[in-house]
């Protein structure tokens, strides 16, 4: 198996997690800026791969699994939460939901 | 047969017996086809109870378990103390507003639990992984709790918005631990000292990413935006409780990780003050055009969480008693408002309009009179928990260098500031009253107990600081 | 290769798609759109709609789907520990009953308070 640096496997996950971001700071409809987040997740999850295997140490693995799992629980809970705005409205846009100004 | 790791189950029993009431209210919730509110609400005061006689064998101890992933020591079971009397506190506060618990209050109070054991996972997480499963589990938890209040339509809202940047800050907060393990080649916080010494390329951008998640949490200017939407959104008791345990927990992460990582003097530690700098002057100055009394106390957290980062500036480890100490009476005078508040409005309603609180004084004297307590406390006025907080921290940031006194500057110009933002409430309940008196939820014995717990915390923290101020508050495995 | 079975299968997929999308596309080409306003009302059959185009559509599907996300993700979780059971011995088979009896208290309540059914 040839072998990749350590390099592209980081500049791959910079990659994601700065797509990641511009998904977010840009799509305006909640679901598709939860798809966004996750992709920033998943760029940790890379990253924290290629580490693990740079130091041949599992912890880093172990974080990830811990990611996955958390990650599960909070996509439910977003999109519980997407569902009951959902439910009062009959489209979903964050620039609509505006009764509160930070 | 591998090694396994050796488990102190002392060390762990009170977050042991916290998930076990957890899990034993969303049974009674399950078994009895309508249990009664107040005794879901009964079992958790009691789960609390139980935790904290379980951790009070901890007080004196310092150690770690499960490999050093979590430590146990004075500043972690300061906190856990803490976390747990704010549950409890939140749990009596709950138990008056009909309609805030999202008409299911099984699953609301073991949210609250969980959350809690959250927040002490935080506080006694010694590795990245701990944080990250501690400060997903308390936030997780409150993304929920936030829409718990779903029929308004603002609770949703509050959801919504918290749900989707709290996410937003954990993506930075793992893509940090990412590149922090990378940097250290471990994920034990004593191993990211050297590091952190090193001041390898990789760390800094590490710790830059992590600490903007945990600012995002903790509300630090300039990621405080979403605080006061979720403030005001929220129910009124899951509001006290993420302005107190959320602050505190997070906080308690942010300084076994400081003061484990880094040198007091280190560089890489000028953001967290920058970040401090414009949470007071954003917080006060932010606070003093606002009409809605818990978008005000939003403004008032941010600011607060900028006061408490001052304890972090110091040398030696004095710095972490004074952070307990602000954050005891942080949370004391916040519970104690946000107490007071909800004696006001009927029904489902919250009273938090600031012009409605007019000559308050002469419609409910006792409900206007310990408010003006706890936002005396909450300015700084002498003789209250407040003051002598922030005596401390100004003596604490004195030690500090340049950024130090910068900041210190900061502290007393926000201070000045916030003496107008709170005595424009107190004045207001003094006026003499208009118009129709507004209908006022009863005399709720929960709520009053509530404010009892606050007001003597108040009280006792302004006269006899001494008796609350934890010294020597030694962290496990800490280089300082 | 090509006397592999599977080649078949491709080139009749190949095949099904390359008519599929003709028998999409080539008639968009030919006609000539005049649309009026009655052509393009949701029934052409002349009856006023009498609500929105975009409805409401069933939640309870979000209800299943994250549902099982959680509980598919948390599955995953006994991967390590099977491949690890006889080196974890009898402390690890108690760490998992632990694990599924906190996992089975969720469970249930989801159960009871109705996740499941099918309104």
């Amino acid at each position: 198996m040839p072998h990749i640096p350590l390099e592209n496997y980081l500049t791959l996950s910079a990659a994601l997690f700065a797509i990641g971001i511009v998904g977010f700071l840009v799509r305006r409809n909640p679901i598709t800026m939860l798809m966004a987040i996750e992709l920033m997740w998943n760029a940790g999850n890379l990253a924290f791969a290629a580490f693990a295997r740079n130091f041949i140490d599992m912890s880093g693995q172990i974080f990830i699994f811990i990611i996955i799992t958390v990650a599960a629980a909070e996509a439910a809970i977003a999109l519980a939460i997407v569902v009951m705005v959902f439910r009062r409205r009959a489209d979903v846009d964050v620039d609509d939901i505006s009764i509160l100004r930070g | 047969m591998m090694q396994l790791p050796a488990i102190d189950y002392a060390v762990l029993a009170p977050l042991i017996i916290l998930v076990a009431t957890g899990l034993l209210v969303l049974l009674v919730d399950l078994v009895s086809r309508q249990a009664a509110r107040n005794v879901l609400y009964g079992l958790g005061v009691a789960g609390c109870a139980a935790s904290f006689a379980a951790s009070l064998p901890l007080s004196g101890r310092t150690v770690t378990t499960l490999s050093g992933a979590f430590a146990a020591d004075r500043f972690s079971w300061g906190f856990d103390a803490l976390l747990l009397l704010t549950l409890a506190v939140t749990f009596l506060l709950s138990s008056l507003k009909r309609a805030e618990d999202g008409g299911s209050p099984g699953s609301y109070a073991a949210l609250l639990i969980f959350c809690t054991v959250g927040g002490m996972i935080m506080a006694g997480a010694a590795n990245l992984i701990g944080i990250f499963l501690g400060v997903e589990l308390l936030s997780l938890a409150l993304y929920i709790l936030a829409g718990t209040g779903y029929p308004r339509q603002a609770s949703q809202e509050a959801a919504l918005k918290y749900v989707l940047l709290g996410s937003l800050a954990s993506g930075f907060l793992i893509f940090g631990s990412a590149l922090l393990y990378g940097a250290a080649g471990s994920i034990a916080l004593a191993d990211l000292a050297t590091a952190a010494a090193s001041g390898a390329p990789l760390f800094v951008a590490g710790f830059g990413l992590w600490l903007v998640g945990i600012a995002f949490k903790l509300a630090l200017s300039p990621f405080h935006t979403w605080t006061p939407d979720v403030y005001e959104g929220s129910p009124l008791a899951v509001t006290a409780f993420m302005a107190v345990a959320v602050k505190a927990a997070t906080f308690s992460v942010l300084a076994r990780f400081i003061y484990t990582v880094f040198q007091h003097d280190s560089a890489a530690l000028i953001p967290v003050w920058a970040l401090a700098i414009l949470s007071m002057l954003v917080g006060n100055f932010g606070a003093v055009r606002q009409g809605n009394l818990k978008r005000l106390l939003a403004f008032s957290s941010i600011a607060q969480a900028g006061y408490i980062v001052l304890a972090l500036s110091g040398v030696g480890s004095k710095g972490l008693s004074t952070m307990l100490f602000y954050l005891i009476a942080y949370g004391f005078m916040n519970l104690g408002a946000f107490a007071t508040i909800s004696l006001l409005g009927d029904g489902g309603e919250e009273y938090v309009d600031i012009e409605g609180y007019r000559g308050l004084f002469f419609r409910r004297p006792w409900v206007a009179t310990w408010m003006t307590i706890f936002f005396a406390s909450l300015a700084g006025i002498p003789a209250t928990a407040g003051f002598i907080g922030k005596l401390l921290l100004l003596e604490q940031a004195l030690g500090g260098g340049p950024w130090g006194i910068a900041m210190a500057a900061t502290l007393i110009l926000g201070t000045l500031v916030s003496f107008y933002v709170y005595f424009k409430v107190i004045y207001q309940m003094f006026l003499p009253a208009q118009g129709q008196a507004p209908q006022f939820a009863g005399n709720a014995a929960a709520s009053w107990v509530a404010i009892a717990v606050g007001a003597t915390g108040v009280m006792l923290l302004g006269i006899v600081p001494q008796a609350f101020y934890l010294a020597q508050p030694y962290l496990a495995a800490a280089s300082r | 290769m090509l006397q592999s079975p599977w080649t078949l299968v491709a080139v009749y997929f190949l095949v099904a798609l390359a008519i599929a999308s003709a028998m999409a596309i080539v008639p968009g080409i030919f006609t000539r759109k005049r649309p009026t306003k009655s052509k393009s009302d949701p029934y052409e059959c002349g009856v006023p709609p009498t609500s929105a185009l975009i409805g409401r559509f069933p939640v309870r599907f979000y209800l299943v789907a994250m549902l099982f996300v959680v509980f598919d993700v948390e599955a995953a979780s006994f991967f390590p520990w099977a491949v690890k059971l006889r080196a974890l011995g009898g402390f690890g088979f108690v760490e998992m009953l632990t694990f599924i009896v906190v996992l089975g208290v969720g469970y249930a309540y989801v159960w009871k308070k109705g996740g499941f059914s099918w309104r």
